[in-house]
């Protein structure tokens, strides 16, 4: 009869040779043991899931405002504890990319929301909302919810947002790029059917994943975006 | 599916290294894993990450065992795994720190510090027997009652 205790030890390695043998052929013949044994070990992934979601939370302003001698008086910003954010390091094309950009994601080139710069006037509450938004937070618009989801580079240099729009029960994914009058949407996908548990489907996913390596997308952490956020996203003239 | 993949490559990895025994050896399993993974789309009752495993697991099964020892042998085994399932369709459940902090909070202290140990700070059981003192038999079982409990607790969420 073999125990938890045993399969653990499987899955750290530490059995002797002729232990792990053993537990080899067990999972071989047993798909119920094999399905044991991976559910201890889904645990290890779960956790550090876990450990790294803290890390990735914003500090409390409070603390910050301590550390920069900063009077802070802005309530403190509400944290939605189901961030995730994207995290992707790219320093290559993976192979199976095709290539070509997801046929769903339509380009839209040249359209701004409105002229106008941040905190000024004819700014839409859409600007509003990407300038000020940290990554995983969203804002409650007249057309629905808006999360931003990751801030990033893209080939070129400049800095984009990718984020979602929660209309009823479609979630569109947009993607909007930082240009010298303000958040230009580069891409806009159309809504596709959310269900309440999920912030993305699945499908709209794959199409983000599709556009943000076409366009070479380089993450910029939550330190940086931060500070940017704290500039009001100055834009960088080259 | 690839982001949620990716964040799963270390411990397919590392259960690959566990079936296989060789860093070489588990690396292409995880190749054929990867490639296997992205070119079906996962069953409707199984949560990604079970299927992940399982992939990896049947892949293993088929390619560096010697002997076939799985009963009732179709010849796709992944199809077969699809019926095996248990009948109860497994909802999607997310992972958030919130769940993980709750689990954790269900485990006494002593597991807690040592499931942290060797989990996630990647410790041997000797390093956390010399570390804390405790004999190796202690970490083994003390750490084995951890992952049972989390993994009643958590289940598949992702």
């Amino acid at each position: 009869m073999i125990t938890d205790e045993e399969l653990s030890a499987f899955l750290d390695n530490e059995l002797d040779d002729a232990g792990m043998e053993r537990i080899r052929d067990a999972i071989a013949e047993s798909p119920e043991l094999a399905e044991r044994v991976e559910a201890l070990a889904m645990v290890d992934a779960q956790l550090k899931f876990g450990l790294h979601k803290i890390d990735e939370r914003p500090m409390p302003k409070a603390i910050e405002a301590m550390l920069n001698d900063t009077a802070d008086t802005e309530a403190s910003v509400d944290e939605v504890s189901n961030v995730l954010p994207f995290r992707r390091v790219r320093k290559h094309t993976p192979m199976w990319l095709g290539g070509a950009i997801a046929a769903c994601l339509v380009v839209v080139v040249g359209t701004q929301w409105d002229a106008g710069r941040f905190a000024g006037q004819g700014v839409t509450p859409q600007q509003l909302a990407l300038t000020e938004l940290a990554s995983g937070e969203s804002r409650e618009l007249d057309e629905g919810s808006l999360r931003v989801n990751l801030s990033f580079r893209n080939g070129t240099g400049e800095l984009c947002r990718q984020y979602s729009l929660y209309e009823a029960r479609l979630v569109k994914e947009g993607i909007a790029c930082l240009r010298e009058d303000g958040w230009q949407t580069m891409a806009l996908q159309p809504g596709r059917h959310s269900n309440a548990l999920e912030f993305q489907t699945a499908s709209g996913r794959a199409d983000v994943d599709a556009a943000l390596d076409e366009m070479q997308a380089q993450p910029v952490s939550l330190a940086e975006e931060r500070v940017l956020i704290e500039r009001g996203w100055e834009w960088e003239n080259e | 599916m690839k982001n949620e993949i990716q964040a799963l490559l270390p411990a397919l990895r590392r259960y690959a290294y566990s079936l296989t025994g060789s860093m070489a050896d588990a690396d292409d399993l995880l190749q054929s894993t990867v490639e296997r993974l992205l070119s079906r789309s996962v069953p409707e009752n199984v949560a990604l990450p079970a299927w992940a495993f399982r992939v990896c697991r049947n892949l293993w099964i088929d390619e560096h065992r010697a002997r076939q020892v799985r009963e009732k042998a179709v010849h796709d085994p992944l199809l077969q795994d699809a019926q095996v399932t248990d009948g109860e369709a497994q909802v999607h459940q997310q992972l958030t720190l919130e769940k993980v902090q709750q689990a954790l909070a269900t485990l006494k202290e002593e597991q807690k510090q040592i499931v942290s140990l060797v989990a996630v700070e990647g410790m041997s059981y000797k390093q956390v027997s010399e570390t804390l003192g405790i004999p190796t038999g202690t970490v083994m079982s003390r750490l084995a009652r951890a992952r049972a409990a989390l993994s009643n607790e958590l289940g598949w969420a992702w």
